[in-house]
């Protein structure tokens, strides 16, 4: 299985009410056509990151990641070059 | 779960609710009627380090952790009887100190953090809009590049502090077609050309933190306003809602104490049918049922205080302190009203306020049916 299709089992498996059985255009716009929706945003992450081993900060969170499965799956796969970490947001309370 | 507090802790809990005793009192009824805030009491807390609390040192900050903020909170809600001003000090802390600490650049910590922490300034957060409540991220206020700013117009409402506030945290689309992924945030200070404070708004309690509408008609603002990236605003908003969540009904243990205290005494003092009326096991289950609210609710709020602590995020636990302590506190205040019987519908014994207060609870920061929704979802609905 390729990282594309990978990251699209992932993305079926969190949205697979929203996509039905049809294809996934790599570059379809998945924010403009309402399948990424925030509340499934919250899946999407945990799922991506259980599956991959990755982790991703909230500064992650932005549409030139997730706005296509081609440009999630790039996120991804960069995620998994630089070791799956980075730098987490600034010093907070809980620190 | 371990909840043993250090000696530190426990002492700083105890010099807030000594500091509200002796700096927090005032005409909270008069100033309850008239819808009134007071800046004198704001710049107190600042004094004494609450709006400092969980902030570094480096921008005039306390260092505290998670727990000692909370800790710190729950200190005042036992002393201190405006719950308008813990609403608003709370507000500015985790919904705009927080995510700037958390996510704006060192110059923008440099010039806000300090000035809020000491209360020089006052800040307030702009997301609702009259057509997105709980669908937060369907909101229509917008953010045009033009070059090296960005023009904001649009609307926000149910903005607490908004009058009186000398930065605004908004939020606004770059793009609608983005859905929540255009989202972006940005630092609007209060003499902002094209910007200003609309009506304010008359609400059934928490009337001394008011709050206001917001305008924005071609309002410019320089790129390094923005905080976090272009379309960053969502998650920027969901990390400090989460941190709202988790701490903002802190103080709310400390009243729960405070109103459990009140009805025990009103119990033990008041006589119908020649005994105490605490004597009859309709009263007295009534109160039993608010000591297990108080002591559910506090187990569950430093839960999600630890979770924050040791996990850094603690997005369900989080909304599960908000939903219960939310609920128990209205149910609390509504028995609290019942035990002090006609009494109790009076001002002057204060446990009405408490009531009209505690109704904003459920509804602030994400509705009850809006956690409910967020807890279903983490697992796995």
């Amino acid at each position: 299985m390729s990282q594309l299709e990978a990251v699209e089992a992932v993305l079926r498996s969190e949205f697979g009410g929203a996509l039905g059985r049809r294809l996934i255009d790599p570059t379809e716009d998945l924010l403009a056509n309402g399948v990424i929706d925030s509340f499934g945003l919250i899946g999407l992450i945990a799922s991506l990151e259980r599956t991959f081993g990755i982790e991703i900060v909230e500064e992650d969170v932005v549409p030139e990641h997730f706005q296509t499965l081609e440009k999630l799956a790039a996120f991804v796969e960069a995620k998994l070059s630089a070791g799956g970490s980075r730098e987490q947001p600034a010093a907070s309370a809980s620190d | 779960m371990d909840l043993s507090f250090t000696p530190e802790q426990l002492a700083l809990k105890e010099a807030a609710i000594e500091f509200a005793r002796r700096g927090l009192v005032d005409d909270v009824i008069a100033r309850d009627r008239d819808g009134s805030f007071s800046r004198q009491l704001w710049e107190r807390c600042a004094a004494f380090g609450i709006q400092g609390c969980a902030f570094p040192a480096k921008y005039g900050g306390g260092d505290a952790d998670i727990i000692s903020a909370m800790l710190l909170m729950e200190g005042l809600g036992r002393a201190c009887k405006d719950s308008g001003l813990l609403f608003a000090i709370n507000g500015q802390m985790w919904t705009v100190q927080m995510p700037i600490l958390r996510f704006g650049t060192e110059a923008q910590r440099e010039r806000y953090l300090p000035r809020l922490c000491s209360g020089e300034w006052v800040a307030a957060h702009g997301m609702t809009e009259a057509e997105s409540g709980s669908d937060a991220f369907s909101l229509r206020t917008t953010a045009r590049r033009d070059g090296e700013e960005y023009v904001l117009n649009g609307s926000k409402t149910f903005s607490t502090n908004a009058p009186f506030a000398d930065v605004f945290l908004v939020f606004a689309t770059i793009d609608r077609k983005m859905g929540f992924m255009g989202v972006t945030a940005f630092l609007v200070d209060r003499d902002t050309p094209g910007f200003h404070v609309g009506r304010e708004i008359e609400k059934m309690g928490l009337r001394t933190a008011p709050m206001a509408d917001l305008v924005f008609e071609e309002c410019r603002v320089p790129v390094e306003s923005r905080l976090g990236k272009e379309g960053n605003g969502a998650t920027i908003f969901g990390d400090a809602i989460e941190w709202e969540r988790a701490c903002i009904l802190a103080s709310v243990i400390g009243a729960m104490e405070r109103q459990l205290a009140a009805c025990i005494a009103y119990a033990n003092a008041r006589e119908q049918f020649g005994k105490p009326i605490g004597k009859f096991q309709a009263v007295a289950n009534k109160i039993a049922d608010m000591k297990v609210r108080l002591e559910t609710a506090r187990l569950i709020v430093y839960n999600a205080g630890l979770s924050k602590k040791v996990h850094g995020k603690a997005p369900m636990e989080s909304a599960i302190a908000k939903l219960y302590l939310s609920e128990c506190w209205q149910k609390s205040c509504m028995d609290a009203v019942q035990i002090h019987g006609g009494y109790g519908y009076t001002t002057d014994f204060e446990v009405e306020r408490d009531l009209r207060d505690s109704i904003a609870t459920t509804l602030y920061s994400g509705t009850s049916d809006i956690q409910r929704n967020i807890i279903a979802r983490y697992l796995g609905l």
